[in-house]
């Protein structure tokens, strides 16, 4: 009988696997050397099961020498315990896996073939043209490196970064290929195990079934890009724009833009003539003044570099050609201010002027603030409520506005042809060069100007599979009919250009009378109902900017076209259709295909993209999720098959599996893999052999020269993620240390409403001098106000997300102050007595497969949690409000449901309440607060008073106590109401430094900027501190600290670069492509590095008489007290007897004339640490003294030696050494 | 060996053409920058000696920026640099 072993990287997956393989799910759980495994009994085969303890192997040098040698350049793998001590754990796994071990199967890889046409912002491209790395790729247009798709199905499809690209041929990998075909003629090739989104999830193209459901997205149909590079708009024009303004501007004394670059052009040359500035200013007709500051200065006017025409150079809108990178953009935001936007200009202020654009609130407005950003604009969103009234009706209007204040964006528009103010009011026409642009840009246009105007298509009930036909409209003053059918024709003529065919153009009487009693005309312009025209309207130009009619009118051109395929009578009536095509995407861009085939292809050239952050892509129409690469768990399985098995990585297999769910591991083990997943397992390698070459080698150094320079030894380490965490920490903290705080002043007022205080905020948050904050206080205090607004809103909380680690890590630092290591350290004995998931994960997601409704069974057993589990399910549907951020390895933090199987201690207990509460409170429905806000005037300054309560608890009920909401009841108010200010005064304040991290921010940071691992990351921190470097829980950078940098920074800049890491990153995906040799990187990293180490060997002296001096100088800091010595005023410290080796507390006097005796007992055990604190009856320095599992002792010396004496034992004495404190 | 110049307050390596080092040379930067706005906020004539001496009682001041507002008022007194 064959036996097969399965080596899994953590212990709970080898007892799911084994539970999943097991027919009873009752595997034997067996043992050799305490280390367990589980074995199966099949017919024809028996299968042990047993896991590894992360890695087991790791990077050692390859000849034994001191371990204070360096520089090393030979190393090899060698078991973790041979390498690090402490690793008995490990060892005593690894005897045991090498005993059991007989062979191992494991692995997949997952791509799609080369044909394939990639959705991206330029249109459908071929997966081919992304055959190199992302570095090479974005160089020039970053557009190039992004695709276009979606992270979670209600999205809208946005750029995302592509990470690698992979080519491979599936023969070799012993991968088969398959083509699905569905009902609306779609097709695609790719590897069996490639994952398509279906109503069922996520399910490989091998699990896939006839009439299934798969994800579509309807692609437009985008026109080719011609080359055209004909200018748009140039300097000239956005100065001719300015200089209309001419007659504004001199009413604007204080505009920045009220001369022209000539006036001081040639007022430079008369005065180079020797003219004196009052000639000047009569020859020019200048103000003395303004000639005298201009020349006298040597200060050159705005006029010469105005800053609107600088913005749009520097944002490259300047000149605007065609063939730009940001045209379409610009062409976009055009068409939206010829629909819903405007273009406004403030009366008063010629130069304060901007763009608004109005989006229904379906969604659209954050397309529009994409645009704008991605044009280098500042914008920002809001919700409008309007109220309106047409011909006496009146009616609310809710939309989301956005809106840009900017002059420059103004003026490009305006150079472009969009009309500024009224559209009804005035007379426009489509920009003449947009009639004659590449038809792409007539696409742009046209795709936001539907998104304002189009009125779409409606399915009358009578012909079920028909539509009527869509109209645009817009209102014209009645003069301006003639030009309101100008634009009509025009519009029609760009829309015939993509088949759209416009039957009429009617112009009638609008229903709107004006509150001026201007009469207009309403202008319609109707579209051919025609299948045809239809699908060319909807499917060629797919409005943007508007949710609501994109998804309706993608849905619409979707069931013309298959109408076109099936013939009429064949399809299902379009709303039957239309709801099972929509069923659970009501809110998606996406749509459901039916799968008509699943056949098996030959295919020599396969390709796969990952795309960070979404990991799914649009390839062929259908939404496709990109390979999942876990490099650390190939790597594991790698070297423990390759040393502890006798090579037998070569004849092992690969069996892969996303969640632990009997299904998916059964599903897994059925379709193993021929062979492991090389190349990932390669790159892995080299990242560990590229950071042990610059940690050993440079911590070497470090702590050598440092040794050799005061002969005392200590541990000075550095790598790849420590460098530039340590940076960070560093930077703050010389930002904290040369922070000079400046003045500024709030006002603080107290309300008296009817015998009740409230207190009243100032409109303006702070005041720059101090007498205009004394004068408004002056002005407000015993003053009557009155209440001239009163404003109050509702809005909703979403609910908390699951939590991924640093989230819980953040939190339970946050509530409990357990530090990142800790808290880690808490879940990760939770998870090995199977009450929670597995905490090492970035997902923020909880799919169904974890059993929602099991879980909470399991809960609801714990009275504790009883109530709040069995509302949850009495309320079904469940379904949790999950994060944006995704893990491929595992899901996010969940509790089990599992009961304790020990007693759990007062920490665990902490962090389990957490992690259930926040589970729970996922599930739950938004909470709705109430904001309230009234405005009171007095002596022409206005104040808030402002309140807050909560209407529906929702979630916040059920992750009490960690989410609180303060609630401050306003007394009742009415507007006009007189309240007098009780009240008021100034209050001088100044700025704060930025604040220093804490483990908590420092760890979010590390993984904002990507550096470390999930796992690694709160190691660090604590190595930092074990270190030296770091101190105190607000960090505070040490003085060692502010050394290393600077060494390493003047050394070897690139090992505290964050940059480094991201090269590294880079080369290992070359290493996955096949680009790169793992060896050729690591013979690369030598050479950069012999030459650094040398120089650090050559200053060796140098180098090391800075640190050692640094170290010696902390370490009697450490060791002597604030507090000088209560006989002779000279310092005092810990001393170590050199007879009795014993510490204790004696004065410096004793070795200068005095001979000072003074001296204070010491605890012997336990690391000792002088604290910043006084003891609160004598005012000596406290100690804190801590002894490895126990509580600190926090202790004055000098209290203890005067307390009052009992007999008491040693043990005692030490356990109540602490009068004071804890 | 070449000598190395030294920051006129710490120990450590001066910056280019400064009396300091790069960390005081910050501070020194950042009192200049708040000399003028304290002057503005308070209108009434503060003198540099006075905003020296102010920011140095300061709890928000940085530890370097206060050393090196000790320098310059100890430089402005005429005394010798602490």
């Amino acid at each position: 009988m064959k036996t097969t072993l399965i080596i899994t990287e953590k212990p709970d997956a080898a007892e799911h696997v084994s539970s999943a393989l097991h027919p009873k799910g009752k595997p034997a759980k067996l043992n050799v050397n305490g280390v367990p495994f589980f074995e199966i009994k099949l017919d024809d085969r028996r299968i042990l099961v047993c896991s590894a303890l992360g890695h087991l192997y790791a990077v050692d040098e390859k000849l034994p020498t001191r371990r204070s040698f360096y520089p090393v350049w030979d190393f090899t793998w060698k078991p973790k315990h041979q390498v690090e001590r402490g690793q008995q754990r490990q060892e005593k796994w690894l005897t045991s896996i090498v005993q059991i071990a007989k062979e191992a199967d494991e692995f997949v890889n997952a791509c799609v073939a080369p044909g394939t046409l990639i959705l991206t912002s330029r249109g459908e491209v071929s997966i081919s043209d992304f055959t190199r790395g992302p570095a090479s790729i974005n160089a020039s247009d970053p557009e190039k490196d992004e695709v276009l798709t979606l992270r979670n199905l209600s999205d809208v499809p946005s750029n995302y970064r592509i990470a690698r690209c992979v080519q491979l041929q599936p023969k070799e990998w012993g991968i088969d290929c398959y083509e699905l075909a569905t009902r609306s003629g779609r097709r695609i090739k790719a590897t069996e195990d490639h994952r398509f989104m279906t109503s069922r999830g996520w399910r490989t193209l091998q699990d896939l079934r006839t009439s299934e459901k798969v994800a579509v997205l309807p692609v437009p149909h985008l026109p080719a890009a011609e080359v055209n590079e004909a200018t748009l708009v140039t300097e000239e024009q956005i100065w001719d724009l300015l200089r209309s303004f001419e007659e504004k501007q001199s009413k604007a004394p204080h505009s920045k833009y009220r001369y022209r670059p000539e006036q001081y052009f040639e007022a430079q040359n008369l005065r180079h003539e020797g003219l004196t500035y009052r000639e000047i200013a009569n020859q020019t007709g200048l103000g003395r003044r303004t000639v005298q500051h201009w020349l006298g200065d040597h200060r050159t006017p705005y006029t010469v570099r105005n800053p609107a025409v600088e913005q749009l150079k520097n944002l490259g809108l300047v000149p605007l050609r065609l063939n730009s990178g940001k045209i379409h953009a610009v062409t976009r935001v055009l068409g939206a201010v010829f629909a819903d936007g405007c273009l406004w200009q403030s009366t008063t202020m010629w130069y304060a002027c901007g763009v608004v654009v109005t989006c229904e609130r379906s969604g659209g407005a954050d397309e529009v603030l994409r645009d704008l950003q991605s044009l280098g604009f500042k914008a920002r969103k809001r919700t409008v409520v309007s109220k309106g009234c047409i011909n006496n009706r009146t009616f609310v209007q809710r939309s989301e506005e956005v809106r840009c204040n900017s002059l420059a964006l103004w003026l490009m528009l305006r150079a472009l042809g969009a009309p500024s103010g009224s559209k009804t009011d005035q007379a426009y026409e489509i920009p003449s060069w947009l009639m004659t642009a590449p038809k792409r840009l007539g696409y742009e246009f046209l795709s936001t100007y539907l998104g304002g105007e189009l009125t779409v298509p409606t399915n009358p009930q009578v012909h079920p599979r028909s539509f009527n036909s869509p109209e645009i409209r817009f209102n014209k003053r009645e003069n301006l009919a003639t030009n309101g059918r100008r634009f009509a024709l025009q519009l029609s003529s760009l829309l015939s250009s993509f088949g759209v065919k416009v039957t009429r153009i009617d112009i009638s009487q609008s229903g709107v009378q004006r509150k001026d009693g201007v009469r207009t005309v309403s202008v319609r312009i109707g579209i051919s109902n025609s299948a045809e025209s239809l699908e060319n309207l909807l499917s060629r130009i797919p409005v943007q900017y508007c949710s609501r009619k994109r998804i309706v009118g993608d849905l619409i051109a979707e069931y013309c076209r298959m109408k076109k395929m099936t013939g009429a009578r064949r399809i299902a009536p379009y709303r039957e259709w239309a709801r099972s095509a929509k069923k659970g995407l009501e809110k998606s861009f996406l749509i459901w295909d039916t799968v008509l085939e699943v056949s098996k292809v030959h295919c020599s050239d396969v390709r796969d993209l990952t795309i960070e952050k979404a990991h799914t892509y649009v390839a062929n129409g259908f939404l496709t999720h990109n390979c999942d690469f876990d490099i650390e768990g190939s790597l594991i399985g790698y070297t423990i098959l390759k040393y502890a098995c006798g090579g037998a990585d070569q004849r092992a297999k690969r069996m892969k599996f996303s969640t632990l769910t009997t299904k998916d591991l059964r599903e897994s083990y059925e379709n193993m893999l021929p062979r492991l997943d090389f190349p990932l397992a390669y790159a892995g390698m080299c990242r560990h052999e590229v950071d042990w070459l610059y940690g050993v080698n440079l911590s070497r150094a470090l702590t050598q020269s440092a040794y050799r320079a005061s002969q005392q030894y200590a541990t000075l380490s550095t790598g790849r993620v420590q460098g530039p965490t340590l940076r960070y920490v560093v930077e703050r903290e010389r930002e904290v240390s040369s922070f000079v705080p400046i003045p500024y002043w709030t006002i603080a007022a107290r309300v008296d409403v009817d015998g009740v205080e409230v207190e009243a905020e100032f409109e303006h948050e702070r005041l720059g001098r101090k007498s205009e904050a004394q004068k408004i206080a002056a002005a407000a205090s015993g003053k009557w106000g009155k209440v001239e607004n009163l404003d109050s809103k509702k809005f909703r909380i979403r609910p908390a997300v699951p939590f991924d680690l640093s989230a819980l890590q953040s939190e339970a630092y946050r509530h409990f102050g357990f530090t990142p290591r800790a808290s880690l350290g808490i879940a990760e004995r939770l998870y090995l007595d199977a009450m929670i998931s597995y905490p090492r994960t970035s997902s923020q997601k909880l799919p169904p497969t974890v059993g929602y409704e099991n879980i909470l069974r399991g809960l609801s057993e714990r009275p504790e949690y009883e109530k709040n589990a069995k509302l949850l399910l009495e309320q079904g549907g469940l379904k949790p409000n999950e994060g944006r951020k995704e893990d491929p390895a595992h899901p996010a933090i969940y509790p089990t449901g599992n009961g304790a199987n020990r007693k759990l201690e007062a920490r665990e207990q902490k962090v389990y309440d957490l992690i259930v509460k926040r589970f729970m409170a996922s599930f739950c429905g938004t909470a709705l607060k109430q904001s309230e806000k009234a405005t009171i005037e007095v002596a022409s300054h206005r104040f808030f008073l402002r309140g807050s309560r909560i209407l529906d608890k929702g979630w916040i009920g059920f992750y009490e106590p960690y989410a609180k909401f303060e609630e401050i009841m306003l007394p009742p108010l009415t507007v006009g109401q007189e309240v007098r200010f009780a009240v008021v005064r100034s209050e001088e304040k100044f700025s704060q430094p930025p604040p220093r991290f804490n483990p908590s921010s420092l760890l979010k940071l590390m993984e904002e900027v990507g550096i470390g691992t999930k796992a690694t990351r709160a190691d660090i921190i604590d190595t930092l501190y074990r270190r030296g470097y770091i101190t105190d829980e607000r960090i505070v950078a040490t003085p060692l600290a502010f050394q290393v940098i600077d060494v390493l920074s003047q050394h070897c800049p690139r090992v505290v670069d964050v940059k480094f890491t991201h090269e590294l990153e880079e080369m290992m995906d070359r290493i996955e492509r096949g680009e790169e040799e793992r060896e050729h990187v690591v013979m690369e990293t030598v050479k950069n590095l012999r030459p650094i180490v040398e120089e650090l060997k050559l200053r060796e002296q140098e180098i090391g008489r800075e640190l050692s001096k640094t170290i010696k100088a902390m370490r009697i800091a450490e060791r002597t007290f604030k507090t000088p010595c209560p006989q002779c005023g000279a310092t005092i410290q810990v001393i170590r007897s050199l007879r009795t080796k014993k510490r204790f507390i004696g004065c410096s006097g004793y070795f200068q004339k005095q001979q000072c005796r003074f001296s204070l007992p010491l605890p012997q055990m336990g690391d000792l640490t002088l604290l910043d604190k006084r003891c609160p009856e004598c005012g000596f320095q406290m100690i804190q003294v801590r002894i490895r599992g126990r509580r600190p002792m926090i202790s004055c010396p000098q209290c203890f030696v005067n307390r009052p004496k009992r007999e008491t034992t040693t043990a005692e004495a030490l356990s109540k050494i602490s009068p004071h404190g804890s | 060996m070449t000598e190395i110049s030294r920051c006129s307050i710490c120990e450590r390596r001066r910056a280019d053409e400064s009396e300091f080092c790069e960390l005081h040379e910050a501070a020194r930067r950042n009192i200049d920058q708040a000399c003028q706005k304290w002057l503005d906020a308070y209108e009434e004539g503060l003198s540099r000696s006075e905003f020296l001496q102010r920011i140095m009682e300061n709890d928000a001041t940085g530890e370097a920026a206060v050393e090196v507002a000790s320098h310059l008022l100890g430089k402005l007194n005429g005394a010798p640099a602490p």
